[in-house]
């Protein structure tokens, strides 16, 4: 591989735009599994950001941007909807109670984080086949600014998460004026 | 971020030749756990979005199919900012051996996971008296 394809790649990777601003969404799960995950990736990756001229922010990759990253998956899938007067998140967290799943709204993020308890661990020995989900997940997904902390609502049914952060009114947020002395 | 993307996806469901769908959109595998007990084979299947009413579970030929129709909240795609799954109906089929009592299998959907106990059918052992002359 080229270093101009490397460069192409690593900048690729970016999951989403939002203001032609790289955005960084977390992925932490199970802290256990986290640790084993990095101490595999971490070779990859440092070799991989050591290629990495400056000015794609030299140092560290947002996580998800590391070139590791690629291959694994994030739980639960999450889906963002923008609308003039709210953010709609929802995500598919089946076999979870609303009294499962934590939600908080940070500064200018929202966090979701629980574990998934629906399979048996202790009882590995049985399973034929685990595809499904279990453990422990931490996602956290940038807003922009402006958001009404006091207003988000949050759902949990059927297995979908549904939290609906409203944004402050424009009345709210017009400049402030500054007395001239 | 193209590899990522399809890493995430769900996979869909692989429709047998010549057979065609009866519900438009998308139609997705659910991932399963199967566990075995001494007395019964449990199935656990994922399928977010799915209310209970929305499930059909179906015994042909040993077969066991499980469908789920999803009940569509999205709004316009229009507002989407960011998104990771796509919605769709789930379906997939087992085949079951024969030592699963058909008669007696339950289906339980909460909170969007489907979960099915198949019992074993007890090996009826009978004493065969052995008669002289």
């Amino acid at each position: 591989m080229t270093f101009k394809n490397l460069a192409e790649k690593a900048n690729g990777l970016m999951p989403w735009n939002w203001g032609k601003q790289p955005v960084r969404v977390r992925d932490e799960r199970d802290e256990i599994t986290l640790a084993r995950r990095e101490d595999m990736g971490s070779v990859f990756d440092e070799f991989f950001e050591s290629l990495l001229p400056r000015r794609f922010g030299g140092g560290r990759l947002a996580s998800s941007a590391r070139p590791m990253a690629m291959f694994e998956s994030s739980w639960p899938r999450i889906d963002l909807e923008e609308t003039d007067s709210a953010f709609k998140m929802t995500a598919e967290v089946p076999g979870m109670e609303a009294n499962d799943v934590e939600v908080t709204i940070g500064d200018r993020s929202l966090t979701i984080r629980g574990s998934k308890t629906t399979r048996n661990e202790d009882r590995r020995k049985d399973y034929h086949v685990m595809e499904t989900y279990s453990g422990s997940f931490h996602r956290t997904v940038p807003l922009t600014a402006g958001v009404d902390a006091d207003g988000v609502e949050a759902h949990c049914r059927n297995g979908q998460l549904t939290v609906t952060v409203p944004k402050v009114a424009a009345g709210n947020q017009a400049a402030k004026r500054i007395e001239v002395k | 971020m193209a590899e990522t993307k399809d890493i995430q996806k769900k996979q869909e469901t692989q429709m047998q030749h010549g057979v065609e769908p009866t519900r438009a959109g998308r139609l997705f595998t659910p991932p399963t756990d199967i566990c075995e007990t001494n007395d019964c084979i449990l199935l656990t299947a994922d399928m977010p979005g799915v209310r209970p009413d929305g499930v059909n579970v179906m015994l042909e030929n040993n077969v066991l199919t499980v469908r789920g129709a999803v009940a569509d909240e999205h709004s316009d795609e229009s507002g989407a900012a960011y998104a990771e799954y796509e919605v769709g109906d789930y379906e997939r089929s087992f085949s079951l051996s024969e030592k699963i009592d058909a008669d007696n299998i339950e289906a339980r959907m909460n909170n969007g996971v489907l979960t099915l106990t198949l019992p074993k059918t007890r090996p009826s052992h009978r004493q065969i008296e052995v008669k002289t002359g």
